[in-house]
């Protein structure tokens, strides 16, 4: 379990277990002096393969997701904080990794949960803490460049508005835009 | 004009926001040598929008913003939903900016410090009060009766309308008059299928798309809107109203207009021998030097609650209560909208259409509520309301909601979501003399006093807003709708980003501080042009109203100044 929690670590030590543009990207314009451990970011990265994994477009572990999800509960994004992660971890795998559980029995313990969380609407802590996480892993990803440009759509300058788009007649209209803010909001 | 007088300019405007701008423009065209006086900082048209182009992967936080920082430094500016990591540096941080409120959920006070003030970050939402709106008062009884009526304002609508573009529909409507529009933006399906569903079942209410100063027409060098809805950050195109891209350019062309930035007035003077104002005392809040400033006239332009505690603490031996204030008017009947969600539905049967483009407007549906006397129709309050929102289509947020993993998941998410229509409510707000600014005992970091405000929302507010979330429910079922939220609750005074009141027009000086030029009854080269000056609140936004009767007042004021009679 200490395995997971945060360590202060030199940057040399986060290169050294993922991809240095990911992690560098992710990172740029905060605070570096936070790293974290190997076994979490494997942890978190199998969550985001599971939870978004690559299809025709990369998914949320291939753009990077996992180090930023490290940035964004130590700064509570989505009401989590800086234990938030683990938390979660200790108690979806309280034997050890999530990234060494068999891939067949992650998919089946993490459908568990998120059933909890979004079917039953348990107030239990992990189904809390899922919800938490899951609302992290889909900001990471569907605000990278490759979620918000390539999986969805986006455009900064529309400079139109077409109100009525017949998506049955243009299949390519019927994927999601990730540039609509307001939609975004609500 | 007076030559008697020796004075550093002939107009002083506090504040360089909506109004600010708008006093600095019609009296530098008139001629007027003007001192524009900004608290905030600089922000240059264009090249100061810093975060207009980014993408939200080029962000620390993803646009969601440092929200462990926020909860130290946006503890009531996160309360507003626009607020994102693109835009934050548009509004005030908390912690350097406090101020006080009485009730434990006090008034949450939302706000721009910069050059252009809010004029850079509002609604943009444009809507004309009808007669029945500058009748209220006297009808019913609450407040005093406003000194103006429609036809005293039209011509002021007109002008304000035609020069900052407003986008919109005329639908002859005697409780939101028509003005002088640019084309209107497109409703999208389930909005034209509720409004042809309100000419059958309601012919009583009209949804309409709203009339927004968006524009959809080029103007003066400004381009139309480019369907971003990203206004918050800045336009570098010019296509909706602010300050920088419209007003401020126009009083720069006449060579009349100095402005100052990071410069904020601390105390108006008053001459008690000459009865009038002779300038205001500025503090620089880079160094914090004092410097003072003189002028024929002054115009505050504050935004409501800055200038009524401008007023509050130019206090002299001849208004000891605060300047404008020998009647103890000044401060209180202090309104601001009741807002709640009335419905937010899950809408079928218009799976095939989807759009393109970000429309930075939504629908309006003007009141219906007891038009045609104070409480006629049966309801058991006062005045009206209205609704705004509109349709949209959830994009991969709603994932959060949602159970799902993997590549159905992914799949599901990468279609939008089925179509919603969200209906919120802007229920009117009675002056009541209890809802008040004072000054607080604590200062700020300049050592001006702080503000203190003390407002709840009342009875009638909340039987408007039971009876529009019952109506809301209404319309959505006429559209086959499945209500997944309804409110009737208001939130905390402040949200609707419509302060009004606390320097009141009126007839009478013993009852109102301001009479029908917004000019401060008892001294005649002091105009209020905010907010401030609302005798009451109507139900629609009220800029519009703001700013057609600065341009009045302005050049009210030039027109006296220039014939010598102030």
């Amino acid at each position: 379990m200490k395995r997971r929690k945060f360590i202060q670590a030199s940057g040399l030590g986060l290169l050294s277990i993922t991809s240095a543009s990911q992690v560098w990207s992710a990172l740029e314009g905060v605070d570096k002096t936070t790293l974290a451990s190997a076994e979490l970011l494997a942890d978190l990265d199998a969550l985001c393969d599971l939870m978004i994994p690559d299809t025709d477009t990369l998914g949320a572990k291939s753009v990077g997701v996992a180090p930023w999800l490290i940035i964004a509960s130590e700064h509570e994004l989505e009401g989590a904080n800086s234990s938030t992660l683990t938390n979660f971890l200790n108690v979806l795998s309280p034997s050890g990794s999530f990234a060494e559980v068999p891939q067949s029995d992650q998919i089946k313990r993490l459908s568990e949960v998120d059933a909890q969380a979004f079917k039953e609407y348990s107030d239990s802590e992990i189904a809390t803490l899922w919800r938490t996480v899951k609302a992290l892993i889909l900001t990471g990803y569907y605000s990278s460049k490759v979620g918000a440009s390539e999986e969805l759509r986006y455009k900064l300058i529309p400079g139109h508005l077409l109100p009525e788009v017949d998506i049955t007649q243009d299949e390519s209209a019927n994927r999601a835009w990730s540039s609509d803010w307001m939609a975004g909001k609500l | 004009m007076n030559q008697t007088q020796n004075t550093d300019f002939d107009a002083i405007v506090v504040g360089s926001g909506i109004t600010g701008g708008w006093a600095a423009k019609e009296l530098t065209e008139r001629g007027l040598k003007v001192l524009l006086l900004e608290r905030g900082p600089m922000i240059e048209h264009g090249s100061g929008y810093k975060t207009e182009f980014k993408a939200p992967w080029e962000l620390p936080y993803r646009g969601e913003g440092d929200q462990k920082q926020w909860k130290q430094d946006a503890f009531i500016q996160s309360k507003n939903f626009q607020l994102d990591e693109w835009n934050r540096h548009h509004f005030v941080n908390d912690k350097e900016h406090p101020y006080q409120t009485t009730a434990d959920n006090g008034f949450k006070w939302l706000r721009s410090y910069q050059l252009g003030g809010r004029s850079l970050t509002w609604g943009r939402q444009c809507y004309r009060w009808g007669d029945g709106d500058f009748k209220a008062n006297q009808q019913d009884g609450h407040g005093v009766d406003w000194p103006i009526r429609y036809k005293d304002v039209s011509p002021w609508y007109d002008r304000v309308e035609s020069f900052i573009g407003v986008s919109g529909a005329a639908e002859n409507l005697e409780q939101l008059p028509d003005g002088q529009f640019q084309k209107p933006m497109a409703l999208f399906p389930p909005e034209t299928a509720l409004r042809q569903k309100l000419q059958t079942h309601y012919p009583e209410r009209c949804l309409t798309i709203g009339r927004t100063a968006n524009m959809t027409e080029a103007k003066s060098g400004r381009s139309p809107c480019q369907y971003r809805d990203i206004c918050s950050r800045g336009c570098s195109f010019g296509a909706y109203f602010s300050t920088q891209s419209s007003t401020l350019p126009a009083a720069k062309a006449t060579g009349n207009l100095t402005l100052m930035t990071d410069a904020l007035v601390d105390k108006v003077r008053y001459d008690e021998s000459a009865g009038r104002i002779t300038g205001v005392d500025v503090i620089n809040t880079s160094d914090r030097s004092r410097k003072h400033y003189t002028a024929k006239i002054v115009f505050l332009c504050a935004g409501s609650v800055n200038s009524v505690g401008l007023l509050l603490r130019s206090r002299s031996d001849a208004f000891p209560n605060g300047l404008a204030n020998r009647n103890d008017v000044l401060g209180r009947y202090f309104m601001d909208h009741a807002n709640s969600m009335g419905a937010v539905a899950v809408i079928p049967g218009f799976e095939k259409y989807y759009y393109e483009g970000n429309r930075p407007t939504g629908i309006v549906i003007p009141r219906f509520r007891n038009l045609s006397s104070a409480s006629g129709d049966g309801t058991d309050f006062t005045r009206g309301y209205s609704y705004q929102g509109g349709a949209y289509r959830p994009t991969w947020t709603r994932g959060k909601r949602m159970a799902g993993l993997g590549q159905d998941f992914k799949n599901e998410l990468r279609k939008p979501g089925t179509w919603m229509f969200a209906l919120t409510v802007f229920a009117e707000s009675l002056p009541r003399a209890s809802n008040r600014i004072t000054l607080s005992n604590k200062t700020d970091q300049y050592g001006v006093p702080q503000v203190n405000i003390d407002f709840s929302h009342g009875e009638n507010e909340h039987a408007a807003l039971r009876d529009a979330e019952k109506e809301a429910r209404k319309m959505m079922d006429l559209l086959g709708g499945h209500v997944v939220m309804s409110s009737n609750q208001p939130g905390p005074g402040g949200m609707s980003i419509h302060e009004m009141g606390g320097a009141r027009m009126g007839r009478d000086p013993r009852t109102s501080t301001l009479n029908g030029f917004n000019q401060v009854h008892d001294i005649s080269n002091l105009f209020v042009t905010d907010g401030a000056a609302m005798a009451s609140s109507a139900c629609q936004n009220p800029s519009l109203t703001y700013m057609a009767l600065t341009a009045r007042a302005a050049n009210y004021a030039a027109d006296q100044l220039l014939n010598g009679s102030i």
